[in-house]
């Protein structure tokens, strides 16, 4: 299988009995030179890994816009993350395989994107061809609806449900668990490297995973137990601190977040 | 067999002759004929031929490695050795990294029974807790439709995932677990209810 044929070089052959001229044996200087600036270096087989999570994206053939974002499958609890859907959600082994549509930005609509100021600007993109171009960023996360919050019991661990992938601009990070964003976490950044020509057909997408492992998670609340005084017999004193463990409770509830782990 | 060139060497003084110049083209160009293949990757950048090659992969047997076989009726499933709380789980009645009279070790075989509607199967180290220390009493591999509902003195951990064709015959197998896991019993009840936690080893 022929990859690369590098070098040409019968244009530069000379007919019998005429003379070799010094563009045509420098030509043949150059060919021996690249010849001796082969580089060889060797590829890491872990891209290649098919781990859980694992994010790729191509571009749509109908719009240079569009990136279909495709994952891995991976769970959370051991429950499977899906896609969402408007009529249903669809879990990753659904076919034609599920995907999320990332969508780079367009004038002053960023869609699925954040612009990236230049003292953000990770290490990879502050080289000097960088610099001349426009970089932005989209967060692959996944995000779960806390249950039955409104039933809130404190004391008991808090469970999460119906873990889904979602593109686009970052969500808040930091919540209370009486957030309706439940909690989330961001398993690859997108960056998009923009030319300084606005022309999105020469846009690159590059991925930084971040998450390689299923996750487990929970809803971390603060819980101070007051004591009991029951075996006093004094009931107004109990009922006096139900009042004040519902109300103390009620305010820890604020300060819980939601914990992400591997497994 | 080298090859010589020796002969295409001119004295000082000589003329270079056509002939002379275009084999020496000729052979420069053979040279630089280079071709990639499985594995190795040839590509030109500007003046720079870069060649890259596959680094030759060390197989890390990482715990709970899973292996497939298709086997009459279904797909069986061997596990590398792994540990949940310190505790090998087995699948009969041996432990998954202990292989047999023959060498092999044993396998869970998932048939089209365990796959569910939507052509899964999950495969579960089912976890049995003593009341006593809460501490693991034994752990055996099977093959659920879904996470199976909590029960007393009783967890469960997905270690993987079965895919079945559209005629629910088990095809592939995704692996969820990669690495050896921690184990403890939160929320202990009287009847037996607790919360299970796992986490990295």
């Amino acid at each position: 299988m022929v990859l690369a044929r590098l070098n040409r070089l019968q244009p530069v052959a000379v007919a019998a009995g005429s003379q070799i001229s010094a563009a045509r044996f420098n030509a043949a200087v150059d060919a021996i030179e690249r010849l001796l600036n082969i580089g060889w270096n060797t590829r890491d087989d872990a891209a290649d890994y098919p781990h859980p999570f694992r994010v790729s994206v191509s571009r749509m053939a109908d719009d240079p816009r569009k990136w279909s974002v495709k994952i891995l499958p991976g769970t959370v609890n051991d429950e499977l993350v899906v896609f969402p859907d408007a009529a249903l959600d669809r879990n990753p082994f659904a076919s034609p395989t599920p995907f999320l549509t990332a969508i780079a930005p367009e004038g002053d609509a960023l869609h699925s994107f954040t612009a990236v100021g230049d003292a953000q600007r990770p290490e990879l993109f502050r080289t000097a061809a960088m610099w001349e171009r426009d970089l932005f960023v989209a967060h692959v996360v996944i995000s779960a609806q806390p249950s039955h919050l409104a039933f809130y019991f404190p004391g008991l661990p808090q469970r999460l449900r119906r873990f889904r992938y979602f593109v686009g601009k970052r969500p808040p990070v930091t919540y209370g668990a009486g957030s309706p964003a439940g909690g989330i976490i961001t398993i690859a950044r997108l960056w998009l490297v923009r030319e300084k020509n606005d022309d999105p057909a020469a846009d690159q997408l590059h991925v930084e995973q971040i998450v390689c492992r299923c996750l487990a998670s929970t809803v971390v609340t603060p819980h101070f137990e007051l004591p009991e005084f029951t075996e006093l017999g004094i009931g107004f004193i109990d009922a006096l601190r139900d009042i004040v463990q519902q109300n103390l409770d009620n305010t820890l509830a604020d300060a819980a977040s939601v914990e992400f782990w591997s497994v | 067999m080298p090859i010589s060139l020796q002969h295409w060497k001119v004295k000082a003084g000589d003329e270079l002759s056509a002939t002379q110049f275009n084999a020496f083209l000729a052979a420069v160009e053979s040279l630089t004929d280079l071709t990639g293949g499985p594995g190795v990757r040839v590509a030109q950048l500007g003046s720079q031929v870069c060649i890259s090659a596959r680094q030759r992969s060390t197989a890390f047997k990482h715990p709970f490695k899973v292996a497939s076989s298709a086997k009459a009726g279904g797909l069986a499933l061997s596990f590398s050795q792994g540990f949940i709380g310190g505790v090998e789980p087995k699948i009969g009645d041996r432990r998954i990294s202990e292989p047999d009279d023959k060498k092999k070790l044993p396998a869970i075989t998932v048939t089209s029974d365990d796959i569910n509607d939507v052509g899964l199967a999950f495969v579960f180290a089912r976890i049995a807790v003593g009341a006593a220390y809460w501490q693991i009493s034994g752990i055996t591999i099977e093959a659920q439709k879904s996470l199976p509902a909590p029960a007393p003195l009783l967890a469960w951990k997905l270690l993987a995932i079965v895919v079945a064709d559209k005629n629910k015959r088990p095809r592939s197998v995704v692996p969820i677990v990669s690495s050896n896991l921690g184990f403890a019993a939160s929320n202990r009840k009287p009847s037996g209810r607790f919360r299970p936690w796992f986490w990295l080893v």
